[in-house]
């Protein structure tokens, strides 16, 4: 193995308080740090435990498309490790979870030879599921990106849970600092519409970046989605509309007997939108 | 603002008992820490975009983040889009 290796790690979406030991200890043992976080607080903090940390945002520019800011992400991050330095790279939440750079860059450096990992870390998902009291074993968990969900028509099941992702950027596949084209939004209601009811209630849910402050948790009817409030960050919770039939031939298949099947009640409970204060 | 602020911020992340007193009341933990009167109030607005806005105010956090001075601010950064 050449000299020189690449580990990923995730800040989790709280600053500080969601980075596990692991990843800590990864930051502060680099002797390359490269980040991409969201929050100012995070980088702070990154380049106080180690100070070579360098913030990959650079890479970003203004109506550029975000794909070739990731593929100059992955080379900034390959041209440390190529040096033979252990390199840390350093993404907000999980750096696996829709985090293309992360993936692609442990890739090539295998390709080329390096030592190359990830380690996990805490996503929205896990933020959502502890926020909303969901248990993805109760009924099934559905989540996809908002724009792939709706160009590829991926095929979902209105008896699971389906989460959308990045349902404030869609259809935009750009960098933008201003705000993005609601357009989308309107078209994934639609879409929505012809397969839930329009009362169905949804949830747009923000994880909570800052401890001080409760997740942002609100609850529409499907049709009323247009006139909440979403962000760049915002996702969509849509519980399960219908209750998922058994198999009785399976059942008896598998040898499972119909009395031992436990099948409790989902509730969600909505703490009320305000912050700590 | 960076450094006291950014620390009180941060200490939130593995102090769940001041968690909880803030919770019950800032204004106790808020004079406790030391922050300025400026700091305060943009705690206790309550206002996470203010708090974000004035966090990339200060030229070294916004330096920290990667942000070109020259460049104009963003509430959030867009996350990683994959579309195949």
């Amino acid at each position: 193995m050449k000299p020189g290796s690449l580990t990923v790690v995730g800040t989790g979406i709280q600053f500080a308080g969601q980075i596990t030991l692991e990843a800590r200890a990864h930051i502060k043992q680099a002797e390359k740090v490269l980040f991409l976080v969201t929050d100012p607080i995070t980088a702070d903090w990154i380049r106080d435990v180690n100070p070579t940390a360098e913030s990959l945002y650079p890479c970003y520019q203004q109506g550029k498309s975000r794909m070739i800011a990731y593929v100059e992400m992955i080379e900034r991050i390959l041209s440390e490790v190529r040096k033979g330095l252990r390199v840390c790279a350093v993404f907000y939440g999980h750096p696996g979870i829709f985090v293309y750079p992360s993936h692609e860059a442990i890739s090539r450096a295998r390709l080329e030879g390096f030592s190359a990992k990830m380690l996990p870390g805490i996503s929205a998902e896990d933020c959502l599921f502890a926020d909303l009291g969901i248990d993805p074993a109760r009924t099934g968990c559905q989540s996809f990106e908002a724009t792939d969900f709706l160009i590829h028509k991926r095929k979902f099941d209105t008896g699971c849970s389906l989460i959308l992702w990045q349902i404030g950027c869609i259809g935009d596949l750009t960098f933008n600092l201003g705000p993005y084209d609601s357009r989308g939004f309107h078209v994934l209601t639609e879409y929505l519409c012809q397969y839930y009811d329009a009362t169905h209630p949804v949830i747009i849910y923000e994880a909570a970046e800052y401890p001080i402050f409760d997740p942002t948790i609100e609850r529409v009817p499907l049709a009323k989605l247009p006139e909440a409030q979403i962000s760049p960050i915002s996702t969509l919770y849509i519980p399960p509309q219908t209750e998922a039939s058994l198999d009785y031939e399976m059942l008896d298949r598998l040898g499972i007997d119909l009395h031992l099947l436990v099948s409790a009640p989902q509730t969600i409970d909505i703490p009320a939108e305000s912050s700590a204060l | 603002m960076a450094s006291n602020f950014t620390h009180f911020l941060i200490s939130f992340g593995d102090d769940p008992q001041q968690l909880e007193a803030f919770k019950q009341d800032p204004h106790a933990v808020l004079d406790a820490a030391g922050l300025t009167p400026a700091e305060k109030t943009l705690l206790l607005s309550g206002n996470k975009q203010l708090i974000r806005s004035a966090l990339l105010a200060d030229t070294d956090l916004k330096q920290a983040l990667g942000i070109p001075a020259h460049q104009n601010l963003t509430a959030n950064l867009p996350t990683f889009i994959i579309v195949s």
